[in-house]
């Protein structure tokens, strides 16, 4: 009976990956990252271009994801709820959990932009090693960790595309910046296949309330 | 509410029949959910959903906002402080029950 009732519990998490919206949206925002690690391949080693490039990536996440939230939010207001109902979920009591994953976010981010940085500055593409492999197996985990909790068993998936992604893209000889642009292309379009398969099915199953069933 | 010796005084009964615990397990979950979401998850008829959340509407332990999205009608329910409470003690009654009735097996 415990597992069933946390089965029970577990269905409103589902519920909100059940449209696939999520995994557009961040098939999205891998794919932007992608051409964002691309653009930097394509601005020359010695150009200045690269810390302006370097900073506006925090904004550029920032506002991007916070667009994207809401977008999300509209598009289950218009889709998903009149079709199979409505949940508001319940915010985190304490405001610490979402502090320490916002700053290990930013502080990842501060390290990336610093090793790009440093390494456009005083030693060329090839000086950085690893980054690829360290992102890969670090969205593995997250993937992994968000599977475990929702029981969405195509996050497992998508942990292992994240992996082999990393580990191949470090051992391709591609560059660091390359490498990582071509690793966030990779999980990108993976997402968005996924996510736009899921919305299909569930658009499939679900017809809007007002269509005709016939 | 007694099996072979074991006593479950404890159990809330309004609590306990499936459905209505179904409810209460999802309403424990979020912060609110419609009408549609909890028939589309509990499997039950619009006749017997209601019925049972107006027994437990009745019983403090969910509040029932009705309200429009546009011009569709929209039927909000939510956990109350009694009724988080009230869930809780029965969860912990029941477990302590299936810990005796598996003490009991062995």
């Amino acid at each position: 009976m415990k597992n069933e009732m946390e089965k029970i519990e577990k269905r409103p998490i589902q519920y909100w990956y059940e449209d696939g919206f999520n995994e557009l949206a961040f098939g999205f925002i891998g794919l932007c990252l992608g051409f964002y690690f691309w653009i930097h391949t394509r601005i020359p080693a010695d150009s200045a271009w690269h810390v302006p490039w370097a900073v506006v990536m925090f904004p550029l996440l920032y506002f991007g994801i916070r667009l994207l939230n809401r977008m999300i939010k509209a598009l289950k207001n218009k889709l998903t709820y009149p079709r199979t109902g409505y949940v508001s979920y319940r915010r985190p009591e304490s405001k610490r959990k979402r502090f320490v994953i916002l700053g290990a976010f930013v502080g990842l981010n501060t390290f990336l932009a610093y090793r790009i940085l440093r390494s456009d500055a005083l030693s060329g593409w090839g000086s950085i090693a690893g980054i690829p492999l360290v992102t890969g197996l670090i969205g593995a985990g997250v993937s992994f960790w968000i599977g475990t909790k929702t029981r969405v068993f195509r996050f497992f998936a998508m942990a292992m595309i994240s992996a082999l992604a990393g580990i191949a893209l470090s051992l391709a000889g591609l560059g660091e910046m390359a490498a990582l642009g071509a690793y966030w292309g990779i999980l990108g379009a993976s997402s968005c296949i996924s996510g736009a398969f899921v919305l299909l099915r569930y658009l499939q199953r679900h017809p809007s309330p007002g269509a005709d069933p016939s | 509410m007694s099996r072979g010796g074991l006593t479950i005084e404890g159990i809330d009964r309004l609590i306990h029949e499936p459905a209505r615990l179904i409810v209460m397990m999802i309403l424990n979950a979020v912060e609110s959910a419609d009408f549609l979401y909890l028939q589309r998850e509990t499997g039950l008829t619009k006749g017997n959903l209601s019925a049972h959340l107006a027994k437990l509407d009745a019983e403090g332990y969910i509040t029932i906002e009705k309200t429009y999205k546009g011009k569709i009608p929209l039927t909000i329910c939510r956990l109350s402080e009694a009724g988080r409470i009230a869930f809780g003690r029965y969860r912990a009654e029941w477990e302590k029950f299936m810990k005796k009735t598996r003490l009991k097996r062995a």
